[in-house]
């Protein structure tokens, strides 16, 4: 296992579209597990393949309290989606920043599993902001791009502050 | 304490005698240590007067020949009824203040009073909605007319304090940079309407505001701010501002474009805050004394003086101030500005037509007069931005901005 580095906004790699899933072995297995263990490094509820520079169509969530629920989508789409629901989200990838998102409220998805099962899974609340959250970093799309032009250019010049003050 | 509330007795009893509150407030409370006080009495009396009048009635059975008496027990009421002091204290310094103005009526202040806050659970919400948020009934009848999905709201809002919203000068300072001096000075603000506009609670003196003195900002609703995009101006421009005083939208209209602009105002007195405005935001102005008849322009702005309906959170006064028949008034001035703008209009040129009013009267039945009355004119389409609440052209007042009017006219 090995902790994996996570692009940090604005990288442009973090822009690029991940490819579907088509083999299913020991690579993607451990990636999976060096995935799951960044993720519980940095304290995350949720992390996409595009976050660590690979990218392929993977997604590791794990919003439990104890942490002992681990949720790996492959390839995963949405098929149905319904209702509204706001919250303030965070991204690994754009640390100390929260802001208020708009989303689905339920949705439904299909993934796969790490054998290459194809399943099904309807989420509401908080896995739901979770699954759309981490889905969008697999087309090139970070939760600030929701946000109005004014508060991006904050968010940009606050982050390029604090990288300059080291 | 007592004579505060003489005071605001006093003030109130001269607006209604139709005095204007900002004389009424530099005459009385020059020397006065209370002044925030007083003022949140007055503005409360004024803002509850219809209200308490009808209050008042239920407990005095005889008219109380006395003014001043009558208002500060309706003043009272709203102290009772909105502030956070005790209500024995506010009473016993009513009583105390009675004594003062008219040594008869201290009794019946104090019976009234007691006898108030002892029923005052039980009253029940009055029907009508003119009493209920305290209007004219003329205008409220009004209003039930044209906005009969959003009278209730527009009366209501009408009764709140409006927060400040700041337009940033953009020849000083970016609004992203602006946020930044709010943020080091530990200012509260909030971004509203797609976070286009910053709006703050709580400013007691807007000169205290970061970049005040140097122009980085104009305190201006956003519904005002839409006027300079409505004129479609381009650099190099001949424009006139024809009601500019004090110069919000002709400094906002600078602040954007290179162009020459000619400000007019028929009141010799508010030209000179036109001149400090520009002078604060670092622009330079054309204050014109005469309008050159001879002279023709691209883009005329007509903010025609109006029963500013649609800004009572800003003004609470001309709940008591405005009459029935000034509607009248102001739609047959407004009528006569739209004309002699209509005139040194280029042709091709485009007119704004804008008031801060709600009533048809004043707006959709100006623009139909003068369209009737000129046939080379035309009115264009407004196209509002998101966020905005409005029916037509007819902004509609809600927490977020003002009731605004606005039409667009070409010149064929």
């Amino acid at each position: 296992m090995a902790l994996l580095k996570i692009l940090k906004y604005p990288d442009p790699r973090l822009h690029k579209i991940a490819e579907i899933v088509e083999v299913f072995d020991e690579s993607t297995e451990k990636l999976v597990q060096d995935m799951a263990e960044t993720m519980y490094e940095s304290k995350g509820i949720g992390l996409a393949a595009t976050q660590v520079d690979v990218h392929r169509r993977i997604i590791v969530i794990d919003i439990s309290d104890d942490k002992k629920d681990l949720l790996v989508l492959i390839n995963p789409k949405l098929i149905k989606f319904d209702g509204q629901q706001e919250y303030d989200e965070g991204c690994l990838s754009v640390p100390g920043f929260f802001e208020t998102v708009k989303r689905y409220e339920n949705i439904t998805i299909s993934y796969q599993d790490l054998k290459g099962n194809i399943k099904t899974l309807e989420a509401d609340g908080l896995l739901s902001v979770c699954i759309q959250h981490e889905m969008d970093h697999l087309v090139g799309k970070v939760f600030i791009e929701y946000l109005s032009q004014l508060k991006q250019q904050r968010i940009k010049k606050k982050i390029s502050k604090l990288s300059r003050a080291g | 304490m007592y004579k505060d509330l003489v005071q605001a007795a006093k003030i109130l009893s001269e607006l209604i005698s139709g005095r204007k509150i900002d004389t009424l407030f530099n005459r009385f409370l020059k020397e006065e240590n209370n002044k925030n006080f007083i003022k949140d009495i007055v503005y409360g009396g004024i803002r509850d007067f219809y209200l308490n009048d009808y209050i008042l009635k239920k407990f005095v059975k005889k008219d109380i020949n006395d003014h001043l008496i009558k208002y500060l027990l309706m003043n009272t009421i709203y102290q009772i009824n909105h502030q956070s002091k005790a209500e024995f204290t506010v009473v016993n310094e009513a009583v105390k203040a009675a004594k003062k103005i008219n040594n008869n009526f201290y009794n019946l202040v104090n019976a009234v009073l007691r006898n108030y806050l002892r029923e005052k659970d039980k009253l029940v919400t009055p029907e009508e909605m003119y009493i209920r948020y305290s209007y004219p009934q003329w205008w409220v009848s009004d209003l039930m007319k044209e906005y009969p999905n959003d009278y209730e709201a527009i009366l209501a809002i009408g009764n709140t304090r409006a927060k400040t919203v700041i337009r940033i000068n953009q020849r000083q300072i970016s609004l992203n940079d602006y946020i930044d001096l709010l943020e080091q000075a530990n200012i509260d603000y909030e971004l509203t309407l797609e976070d286009k506009y910053i709006q703050i609670s709580n400013v007691k003196d807007i000169t205290m505001l970061p970049g005040y003195e140097r122009g980085h900002f104009y305190v201006q609703d956003p519904a005002a701010q839409l006027a300079c995009d409505f004129l479609d101006i381009q650099n190099g421009m001949n424009i006139l501002d024809l009601c500019s005083a004090p110069g919000g939208k002709a400094t906002h209209i600078l602040e954007r474009f290179d162009v020459d602009l000619d400000c007019y105002d028929i009141s010799k007195e508010r030209i000179n805050l036109i001149r400090s405005n520009m002078k604060r935001l670092q622009l330079k102005s054309n204050i014109i004394e005469k309008i050159d008849i001879n002279k023709r322009y691209d883009r005329i702005l007509i903010d025609a003086p109006c029963s500013g309906s649609g800004v009572v959170r800003r003004n609470i006064d001309i709940k008591l101030m405005r009459k029935q028949q000034d509607i009248e008034k102001f739609s047959n001035q407004q009528l006569q500005l739209l004309e002699e703008g209509w005139k040194i209009l280029k042709s091709g040129g485009k007119l704004l037509y804008v008031t801060c009013s709600i009533f048809k009267h004043e707006n959709e039945n100006v623009v139909m007069k003068f369209l009737s009355k000129n046939k080379d004119a035309a009115s264009q389409d407004l196209i509002i931005p998101n966020g905005f609440k409005y029916q037509n052209t007819q902004l509609i007042p809600n927490q977020f901005h003002d009731g605004l009017f606005f039409k667009i006219f070409s010149k064929n």
